[in-house]
Order: structure tokens, then C-alpha cells, then sequence
């Protein structure tokens, strides 16, 4: 009573503020009262069903239970147990106030429900005791409401906080086991919760992972799978692949299961369509088809090349996996969901099709042949070879996800295949070749569509044409030499010139150079695409480079695209432009060769070219913000890792992103870079570096390295000298605080001196720095004057002088500072060098005004000496008779003594009346100037 | 991939007695001297074939560790067999025999056959636990015994093919109800039948193939 009644005033207080809070918290505790104190059951189911109705849809009553009503719920479970009524309920009010509702968004505070699970998950007995009434009876309850709410709950409980959920359970014997033996529950209701329960606790437990497999979760989950229609079935579907999934990501032992208990051939089940599925699918079956190929691509998912180190267990098994997957014919599964008569009527399904196929294929060449022999009936229902299809999907797909992965599937299969990329070379056959045309058919061949759409009128077509087209030439020398050959056009007349590829390319950049339409994303995409397939030409290719450069004005083109306005990509563009010179430049020949019909291009004549109209610095800049560029930072990333999904999300997105990815994803959205790309190019920067470095240090322009070297030599050992002197005030600045301490001592004399020479170096060295920086800028103009000479290397030069000028700035500043930082150490010191003058003035003063005192006192005390020297006679003749006589001069005495007192007190106060009243005294007594006079005086009257 | 029957195994005791050992042995026939200590639970999967059906093996192996304790528990209900591992050469794994002989007791199907294995019999010169020993608490407790050598292979098949021959043997008795999976046996399609349906929990195992006669 009295806790509750605490437990009351407490969640009361808590609860202020809301809407009616207060009411529903009070409501609350009463009927947790009603429920613990209730006197017959009727009273309480009434007051548990009561309480349900008022946290029904209720945030607030709901934060209110959590806050303390648990421990009464929880012990009317485990006391009251045989009152099923009460039981149901009781979990029932649990269920609603741990389940994460639908909240507003814009609601604030913290989410009371998933408060409300971690304190339930919290509770040591709750979690066992929920599993016993899961138990087989009589530890458990055979109740159809109470093992369903119970189940309700667990899988609240683990929305809301998965790892103690997971804790609690691996750590209650046989927990995870009774939780299995719920997908074999008659009642489906049961199941189906079930399946979510051990979805949401698989997700991030190996262990949990490991034991529900081990329960035989595959045998029954591909047995309900099988039960519910595959892929064509509802929800539970996607449940059961979700669980699927869960138990396969990253669990090599449970994909060694999978695979070794013949799970796998079924599994394939899953990713087969009917038919109909052409024209169109429900949400649902894109949902699960896009689960199961999330399945698919778990088990085969190659190390991705940005992922340096791998669980070797993880490999092997991905082998294995794709092994058995191509014995079960995923190849011909994936082909149809992709490409099959155009493919499953859902962009997403088909992109994540091509993006599985890919990974079935890389790196393997015996599945690479596959593939190559593989034909599917494409969109015109005529038989086509699977790699054209593929083509066809990545030229024309309105989806960019889908293209991309159908270029990639490409790219894969060009990669270290040169067999491969040899026979898609070969298909580049002329266009109007009749002959060739209609051997193939109307589909026409791989090369003739590549060829079309990249001179086609579509920019996006173009663009993407021509990453295929690098793709069959990257690292293949035959091909790059067979492709420059290729006419397109079969000549009209003998004698006119064959239409080449290369030239075509060039002639899109120039056209797309004039004509203007400088902000169209799809034209700048194409250059760079474009840019991006000579790039891969011209590398290792000298033959493509005379092609490329030596026609007239290609070059004045190339540098016209380094300097071009080009919108949105204008920083992609330019950098690509540059790093095409940059290749030319590295893959050129070095000299003319003697025996040439034809002038070519040399190394030195480009460097020269970019040099002058272009700039060294300038063209190492467009290279640098190439690496700047957020397309660019994106693809250096690499591809990401797939993440757990979960249920409400999936089938939710399926239907978005195919919106959003034709929408937001057009031309402007498609990436011009890939890893390998953004991993190759620092490493050629470095190499175009480094050649154009050599290219400085050719004849004419050695004088001017040279002053430039020298110049720089100077500055380095000025800014070492300035970094040492630093040290230097750095340290002196140090003992000037230690000698200040010594001077306050009054013992600073010897501290002084040194700091006052320390100062003098430091100020000395200064000097020498400022000279030597002087020195150094001096050094630096000449280095200028002597570059200006220099013609051909001007730009370069100035930008480094320019930042070797700054750096002098730098340097001056720097020696200006260490200037003014000793001078004001120097005024310091004079400071503490005056007031120790001073000091030593004073004590002086105080010294000499002693030694007057002290010779005073000397002479009162021969004064005092005379008249006891007096009075001892006297006594000895009167016999003690003259008291008064006596007195008095004890008297005058005393006085005599009181004036010195004064006397000294005033000195301290005032000194020079007193100075001059003493000498005096002095003068009067005697001339004896020191102390030990005046002692010795004493002595001789004693 | 088509089997008669799989049997699913344990493999339990102190740590470092070459439990992992055995396994490796057993599904890839090779020795790694040296292995990572085993986190919770590894799986490994091998068909062996009896009186002529042919019966695939599901082998969890566990790790040894108390910590795992708990984990490692949640395996025994589900399996028809376990190897309980000591090594020859250390006796306080043999003296620890008693406490997991409990536990699989407390957690394990009443019919789970438990095979004794008192490994690395290669280190005869290092002994510390002699064979009559060991036959003495296998005797004492109703378990099959047999000393091996994970290293030289020795008796290693013997105690995977022994044990599930045990289970065999029980399942002919009509010791199991092999429809109930939880025992940790399933009834496959039988050898040669192509995939046909699937097994469900309740129904009889399919019948062998009468069609023929």
C-alpha cells in the first residue's frame, strides 16, 4: 500500500505537464492498486482489462506504468498464474506499453516504450519467466492468448533492447531452444510471431544465429516458405527470408550448414518467377524477391576491393557458396529476374539481380564463361547473348541503379578476362555492314549497340557507352590497338577516309565544347565519360596518344576542356581533361623517332605545351581538386557493406526508390568515378609529378633551378636559425623568471649578468636570423630575377616563389617577432636591473646611516663608560652617599638612551634630518668614521 | 547431398583437449597444431556411410570454456550424439569428466549417446591418464570409450562412425521417434530417391520407395 502509494505521488510528479497526464497517472495507479489488493479475481481481471482500455493508444498512461507499475504486473504473473483471465490481460498491458507505437515525429522526449522494454528486459525473473509459459506444460501454459501475448512481448522486448533481450535469453537454460519450438506452433498465428521474435534477436547475436541453426531453423523455414508460395507469397515471406538473412550474414559456420545440408537448392525456389511476372508485380513479391536476392547476395559477396583484410573462414565460404549457387543454376535464375523478356516488371528487383550477378561472376573465370555463352530471350522476345542484354539494359534503363549495376556486371566481366574483352572487341563490326547485320538479326550485336548509343543523340546513352567501352579496352593492349583500327563505316567511296572511334570521340568533346550548352548534366557526364574511356586508351598505348594528339587542333581542344565552363561537373570535367594530358604526357614517346613519316608528339614538346599554356601549378591544381571533387570522395569510398534491414522498411522502399532513384538519381546523379579509378589516380598524380620535375631539369632551365635551389637552401637554414632562437628566448625567458626570484632574494647580481648577456646573444642572434632571412629573400629575388629569364618554366616557377616569398614572409615575421620578443625582455631586464640599482642604492644609504649610528652609539657609550669610570671612584670614596648624583645620571643616561631610540626609529622614518643631527653627535664624540673605531675607542677607556 | 539419415553431434570438454582438433580431422583430414581458441560454437559436416545408407553427420563444436557454459548448453537437447573429449596428458580434464557428464544429463535428450575420448594418445611419454582408467568411468557411466589422436589420426574416424553407429543401432531398436527432430536425428529421402517432399514434424518417415517392386 504505502509503496504504491509512493510509487502514485511519484509517477503523479513525473507526469505533469502532459495533457491530462495527471488524470490517466492517477487512473493508472488505481487500478494497479485494484490489481495487487483487488479482494476476489473478478475484481481484478476487471481492474487489468480496466487498465488495458487506458493504455490502449495512451503515450502518457503508458510512460505512467513504466514508471514503477511493472513490479506489480510482473508479481500478479508469477503469483496469480492460474487465472488465465488475469494473465492474458496482465501481458496484454505489458505488450501495449513495451510495443514501439506509430509516434507522431514531431512528438519530443524520449520514446517512454523503448524506456519501458529495457526496464522490463531489465528485471532479472521477467525474461525467464516469460519463457516458462512458453514451456510445454505444466512448466508452461498451453493457453492459445497467453503464448501468443508472451511471444507479443518478447518481440516488443526486443525491439526495444535487442541485447538485453539476447543477454537475458542466452543466459536462461534452453531459452533460445524453447523459442524455436515455436515455429512449429499449430497455431500459424503463433508461428508467424514467432518468426519476427527470432528475426529481431538473430539480427546482431552470432550465438543466438548459431543455436536457432542449429534447432533446424533453415529446414523449417524453407519448409513454411515452401508453405506460404515462395517468392509469390504475403508477408511472411519476407519475414522468413529476413530471418534467412539474419542467420547467414557474416556466419561462416551457418553458411557451411546452409550449404553442406543441401539448403541452398531449395533456397533457388525462391528466386523463381512465374511468367506473368513481366507485366507486373504486386509490392509484396517485389519485397520478397528483393529479400531473397539480399539472401543471395550474403552468401556470395566477394571482398570488395576496398576491404583489405578478411575473415579467411568468410572467404572461403563465399567460395564455396558461389560453387554450389552456379551447380543450382543462379546464373539462369539471376538472367531471368534481370533480363528475360526485359526482365522482372520491378527496377529495383532487376538492379539487385545484376548486382548478385556480378558477384556470382568476379574474379571467376570458368563463371565468366558461363556467362559469355549464356543467351536469354530479351524484350523483342528474339534470343540474344546474355552480355548484350546486359548491355541493352545499361545503355537504356531509365533506373541509374540498374544501369550501373549492369555496367558493373560488365566491368566484372572484362576484369583480367582478356579473352573475353577480345570478343566483345570483335564485335565492333562496321555499322551498314549488311552482311554482319543480318547474320545477327534485328537485335543487331554487342558492338553495334555500343557504337550506336555512344554516337547516338542521347547524352546519357553516350555516357554510358563509353564506360562500357573502356571497360573492353582497360588493360588490353590487342584491343586498344584492334579498336583504334575498327572503321565504324564502311567507306562510301574508295578512296574516303574510314570513320575510327577515337576521332569520333574527339569530335563529341569538341562539339560538346561549342555547343554551349554548358549546364547540361547529361552532356558533362558524357565528357566525362568519354574523357574517362581515353584516359584507359591511352594508357600504356602509344599509338592511341598519336592518334589522339596528332591531328591538328587537338590539342589546343584538350586544353580548351582543361579551361572550360562546364557547370555542375566543371570540376570533373577540367581534372579529367588533365589527367588525360597527364597520360599522354607519361605514356608519350620520349623522343622523335628518326625513321617517322610524320612529325609526333614528344614528351618534351607537351610538357612544354602544358607548361606554358596551361601552367605547371595550374594543371596540378586541376588535379588536386579532382581528388576534392564529391563524386569523387564518394567513389574512393568504396562500396558499402550491406546492412540488416528491417521488415516495415523493406517493403515501404521497394516502391520508394524506384521513384526516387529515376527522380533525384537522373544525369545529374550518376557517379563519372569508381574505386578503381579514385585508387589508381594519387599514384599517377605523383608520377606526372615527378616527370615533370625531370622535365625542369633539362638545360635551359638548370641556371634557374639552380638560383632556385639555393634560394630555397637559404630560407631553410634561416628558418632554422629562427626555430633555434626560439629555443634560445624560449629558454632565457625562463631564467629571467628563475633570476627574478634570485633578485627579490637580493642575490641577483650574478642572474643579471647573465640574463643581460643572454639577451645581448639572443638579440644578436636575432640579427643574424634577420640577416640571414634577408639574406634569404635576397636569395629569393634572384632566384626570381634569374626564372624571369627562364621562359618556357615562368608560370611554374612564380607559383613556387610566390609560396617560397610567403614563407620569407613568414620567416620575416617570424624573425620580427623573435625581435620584438627578446627587446621586451631586454626592457625587462633593465626594469629588474633598475629596481635592483635602486635596491642596492638604498641598502647603501641603510649601511652608511649604520655606521653613523653605530659611531654614535660608540660615543654615548664612552660617555656612559667616563661617568661609571667616575662613579666607581666616587662610590668607593662616599661609600654609596652621592644616591642622588648617581640617579641622576642613570636618569641623563636613560635619556641619553631614549634620544637614540628615537633617534634610530626616526632614521628608518625620515634619515636626513636625523643623518645630519647624527653627524653632529659625531663630530662632537670624534672623527672616528667606522665602528671598529669606536670599539677600539671602548677598549682603550676600559 | 541425398541422405538415409543425419545425425546431429556435440563435441564437449575443457578447453585445449582438442576438441577442434578432432573435428578438423574428421571433416578435412588435417592437423592444425596450432588453433585459435574456439568462441562459442564452430559447425563442421561430413557424410559417413553405415550398412550401406548413407548418414550425414551436423557437428557442432564447442568451445571449452566455463564462460561459454551457458551458450554451449543451449546445443545439447538437439543433438543424438555427443564425443565428451579429456586429454590423456592433463588429469584435470579427466577429472572434470563428472561435472560435464551433469550437465548433458541436466540439458541432454535422456537418449543421447555420449562417446569418451581421452585425446592425444601420440603423447604416450607425457601421459598422466592411464586407458584402464579411462574404460573404468566409461563402464562406471554406460559411455563408449575410445583413446585418439586428433594429430595422427588415430581412432578419430572410429569415434565419429562408432558413435553414429550406436544411433543407428537405436534407431532400429525403435529406441527413437525419429519423426521428432528435436532428438537430433532427421530422416532424409533415402539414397538414390531424387528430392521429393519435405519431412514434416507429425508425419511418418516417408516410406521407402515401393514402387519399384
Amino acid at each position: 500500500m504505502n509503496v504504491l502509494g509512493k510509487v502514485a505521488r511519484g509517477v503523479g510528479g513525473y507526469i505533469v505537464g502532459a495533457e491530462g497526464g495527471k488524470s490517466e497517472a492517477e487512473s493508472v495507479q488505481q487500478y494497479l492498486q485494484r490489481i495487487s489488493d483487488g479482494d476476489n479475481p473478478e475484481e481484478r481481471q476487471d481492474a487489468v482489462a480496466e487498465l488495458r482500455d487506458l493504455l490502449e493508444g495512451r503515450p502518457e498512461a503508458q510512460a505512467a506504468l513504466g514508471n514503477g507499475g511493472f513490479p506489480v504486473l510482473i508479481n500478479a504473473l508469477r503469483n496469480e498464474r492460474g487465472d488465465l483471465e488475469l494473465v492474458r490481460g496482465v501481458l496484454e498491458c505489458l505488450v501495449i506499453a513495451v510495443q514501439p507505437g506509430e509516434r507522431e515525429s514531431h512528438r519530443q522526449g524520449p520514446d517512454s516504450n523503448a524506456i519501458n522494454a529495457e526496464l522490463l528486459a531489465k528485471s532479472p525473473d521477467t525474461v525467464p519467466m516469460l519463457l516458462g509459459f512458453l514451456d510445454e506444460e505444466p512448466a508452461g501454459i498451453k493457453d492459445f492468448y497467453v503464448r501468443y501475448h508472451t511471444v507479443q512481448l518478447l518481440t516488443a522486448l526486443a525491439a526495444g533492447g535487442p541485447y538485453r533481450l539476447q543477454g537475458a535469453i542466452l543466459a536462461a537454460p534452453m531459452g533460445v531452444v524453447r523459442l524455436m519450438d515455436l515455429l512449429g506452433d499449430s497455431h500459424e498465428v503463433i508461428r508467424n510471431e514467432a518468426i519476427l521474435l527470432l528475426s529481431g534477436l538473430t539480427r546482431s547475436s552470432a550465438d543466438i544465429q548459431k543455436i536457432v541453426a542449429f534447432e533446424g531453423a533453415f529446414e523449417r523455414v524453407l519448409q513454411i516458405l515452401e508453405e506460404e508460395g515462395w517468392s509469390q507469397g504475403g508477408i511472411i515471406v519476407q519475414d522468413c527470408t529476413e530471418l534467412l538473412n539474419n542467420l547467414l550474414r557474416n556466419n561462416p559456420a551457418n553458411q557451411l550448414m546452409f550449404r553442406e545440408t543441401g539448403h541452398l537448392s531449395k533456397f533457388a525456389s525462391l528466386l523463381q518467377i512465374p511468367e506473368r511476372s513481366r507485366r507486373g508485380i504486386p509490392r509484396q513479391v517485389a519485397a520478397n524477391l528483393l529479400s531473397a536476392l539480399a539472401t543471395l547476395s550474403l552468401l556470395i559477396t566477394p571482398t570488395p576491393p576496398n576491404v583489405k583484410k578478411q575473415d579467411k573462414a568468410q572467404e572461403e565460404s563465399w567460395a564455396a557458396n558461389r560453387a554450389t549457387l552456379m551447380k543450382q543454376g543462379a546464373l539462369g535464375l539471376l538472367l531471368a529476374l534481370a533480363l528475360a523478356h526485359g526482365g522482372v516488371a520491378s527496377p529495383p528487383v532487376r538492379g539487385q539481380a545484376l548486382v548478385c550477378l556480378e558477384r556470382l561472376i568476379s574474379a571467376m573465370p570458368q563463371y565468366k564463361e558461363a556467362l559469355m555463352s549464356a543467351k536469354v530471350i530479351g524484350s523483342t522476345e528474339a534470343e540474344l547473348p546474355a552480355l548484350q542484354a546486359i548491355l541493352q539494359t545499361a545503355l537504356r534503363s531509365r533506373d541509374v541503379e540498374e544501369a550501373t549495376a549492369a555496367e558493373h556486371v560488365l566491368q566484372a566481366f572484362c576484369r583480367d578476362n582478356a579473352e573475353g574483352q577480345r570478343m566483345l572487341a570483335a564485335t565492333l563490326t562496321p555499322v551498314g555492314d549488311t552482311s554482319a547485320e543480318s547474320m545477327r538479326g534485328s537485335a543487331g550485336t554487342f558492338g553495334g549497340e555500343l557504337v550506336s548509343a555512344l554516337m547516338g543523340p542521347d547524352a546519357r546513352a553516350t555516357a554510358r557507352a563509353a564506360a562500357v567501352l573502356a571497360d573492353l579496352l582497360r588493360g588490353n593492349a590487342a584491343c586498344k590497338q584492334q579498336v583504334l583500327a575498327t572503321p565504324l563505316e564502311i567507306p562510301q567511296t574508295a578512296t574516303s577516309e574510314p570513320v575510327l572511334l577515337l576521332p569520333q570521340c574527339c569530335r563529341y568533346l569538341s562539339l560538346a565544347l561549342s555547343s554551349g550548352r554548358h549546364g547540361d548534366a547529361g552532356i558533362s557526364l558524357a565528357v566525362c565519360s568519354i574523357l574517362r574511356l581515353l584516359i584507359t586508351w591511352a594508357q600504356d598505348c602509344p599509338p592511341a596518344i598519336d592518334a589522339l594528339l596528332m591531328p591538328a587542333g587537338r590539342i589546343p581542344m584538350l586544353l580548351d576542356l582543361t579551361q572550360h565552363k562546364f557547370g555542375a561537373r566543371q570540376v570533373a570535367c577540367t581534372g579529367l581533361a588533365a589527367v588525360l594530358l597527364g597520360v599522354c604526357l607519361l605514356y608519350s614517346t620520349p623522343t622523335q623517332p628518326a625513321d617517322s613519316q610524320q612529325e609526333r608528339v614528344t614528351t618534351a614538346v607537351l610538357s612544354d605545351i602544358i607548361s606554358s599554356r596551361i601552367g605547371l601549378a595550374a594543371f596540378f591544381g586541376l588535379l588536386d581538386a579532382l581528388k576534392q571533387d564529391p563524386h569523387f570522395v564518394q567513389a574512393a569510398s568504396g562500396p558499402t557493406a550491406s546492412k540488416p534491414t528491417a521488415r516495415s522498411g523493406q517493403a515501404r522502399d521497394e516502391g520508394d526508390s524506384s521513384l526516387a532513384s529515376s527522380t533525384a538519381g537522373g544525369a545529374a546523379g550518376e557517379n563519372p568515378f569508381d574505386y578503381e579509378f579514385a585508387e589508381w589516380l594519387p599514384g599517377f598524380v605523383d608520377q606526372v609529378h615527378r616527370l615533370s620535375m625531370e622535365g625542369l631539369r633539362r638545360p635551359s632551365n638548370e641556371a634557374a633551378l639552380a638560383e632556385y635551389a639555393h634560394g630555397a637552401d637559404e630560407l631553410q637554414s634561416a628558418r632554422a636559425q629562427i626555430v633555434d632562437q626560439q629555443r634560445e628566448l624560449e629558454e632565457l625567458r625562463k631564467r629571467l623568471s628563475q633570476s627574478n626570484g634570485a633578485a627579490s632574494n637580493g642575490s641577483s647580481q650574478k642572474a643579471e649578468q647573465e640574463a643581460v648577456e643572454r639577451i645581448s646573444a639572443a638579440e644578436a642572434r636575432a640579427r643574424q636570423a634577420e640577416a640571414k632571412t634577408s639574406q634569404a629573400e635576397a636569395g629569393v629575388r634572384q632566384a626570381e630575377a634569374s626564372t624571369a629569364a627562364a621562359q618556357a618554366e615562368v608560370n611554374t616557377l612564380r607559383g613556387l616563389l610566390e609560396a617560397s616569398e610567403r614563407e620569407a614572409m613568414q620567416l620575416r615575421k617570424a624573425a620580427e617577432e623573435a625581435l620584438a620578443a627578446a627587446a621586451k625582455l631586454e626592457a625587462d631586464l633593465e626594469g629588474l636591473s633598475g629596481a635592483y640599482n635602486s635596491l642596492e642604492t638604498h641598502s647603501f644609504t641603510l649601511e652608511a646611516r649604520l655606521r653613523q649610528l653605530e659611531s654614535s652609539a660608540g660615543s654615548l657609550q664612552q660617555g656612559a663608560a667616563a661617568v661609571s669610570a667616575t662613579k666607581a671612584p666616587a662610590e668607593d670614596e662616599e661609600d654609596g652617599e652621592d644616591d642622588d648624583g648617581m640617579n641622576d645620571l642613570l636618569i641623563c643616561l636613560g635619556q641619553e638612551e631614549q634620544k637614540v631610540e628615537r633617534l634610530r626609529a626616526k632614521l628608518e622614518e625620515l634619515g636626513v634630518d636625523v643623518d645630519s643631527l647624527l653627524e653632529g653627535i659625531g663630530n662632537d664624540e670624534n672623527d672616528g668614521e667606522d665602528a671598529d673605531d669606536a670599539d677600539g675607542n671602548e677598549h682603550d677607556l676600559t | 547431398m541425398s541422405y538415409a539419415y543425419l545425425f546431429k553431434y556435440i563435441i564437449i570438454g575443457d578447453t585445449g583437449v582438442g576438441k577442434s582438433c578432432l573435428l578438423l580431422q574428421f571433416t578435412d583430414k588435417r592437423f592444425q597444431p596450432v588453433h585459435d581458441l574456439t568462441i562459442g560454437v564452430e559447425f563442421g559436416a561430413r557424410m559417413i556411410n553405415i550398412d550401406g545408407k548413407q548418414i550425414k553427420l551436423q557437428i557442432w563444436d564447442t568451445a571449452g570454456q566455463e564462460s561459454f557454459r551457458s551458450i554451449t548448453r543451449s546445443y545439447y537437447r538437439g543433438a543424438a550424439g555427443a564425443l565428451l573429449v579429456y586429454d590423456i596428458t592433463r588429469r584435470e580434464t579427466f577429472n572434470h569428466l563428472a561435472s560435464w557428464l551433469e550437465d548433458a544429463r541436466q540439458h541432454a535428450n535422456p537418449n543421447m549417446t555420449i562417446m569418451l575420448i581421452g585425446n592425444k594418445s601420440d603423447l604416450t611419454h607425457r601421459r598422466a591418464v592411464t586407458t584402464e582408467e579411462g574404460e573404468q568411468f566409461a563402464k562406471e557411466h554406460g559411455l563408449v570409450f575410445l583413446e585418439t589422436s586428433a594429430k595422427t589420426a588415430h581412432n578419430v574416424e572410429e569415434a565419429f562412425i562408432n558413435t553414429a553407429r550406436k544411433i543407428y543401432e537405436k534407431i532400429e531398436q525403435g529406441v527413437f521417434d525419429v519423426s521428432n527432430e528435436s532428438y537430433g536425428i532427421k530422416v532424409g529421402y533415402g539414397a538414390g530417391g531424387s528430392a521429393g517432399g519435405t519431412v514434416r514434424p507429425g508425419d511418418p518417415a516417408p516410406a521407402k520407395s515401393s514402387s519399384c517392386c
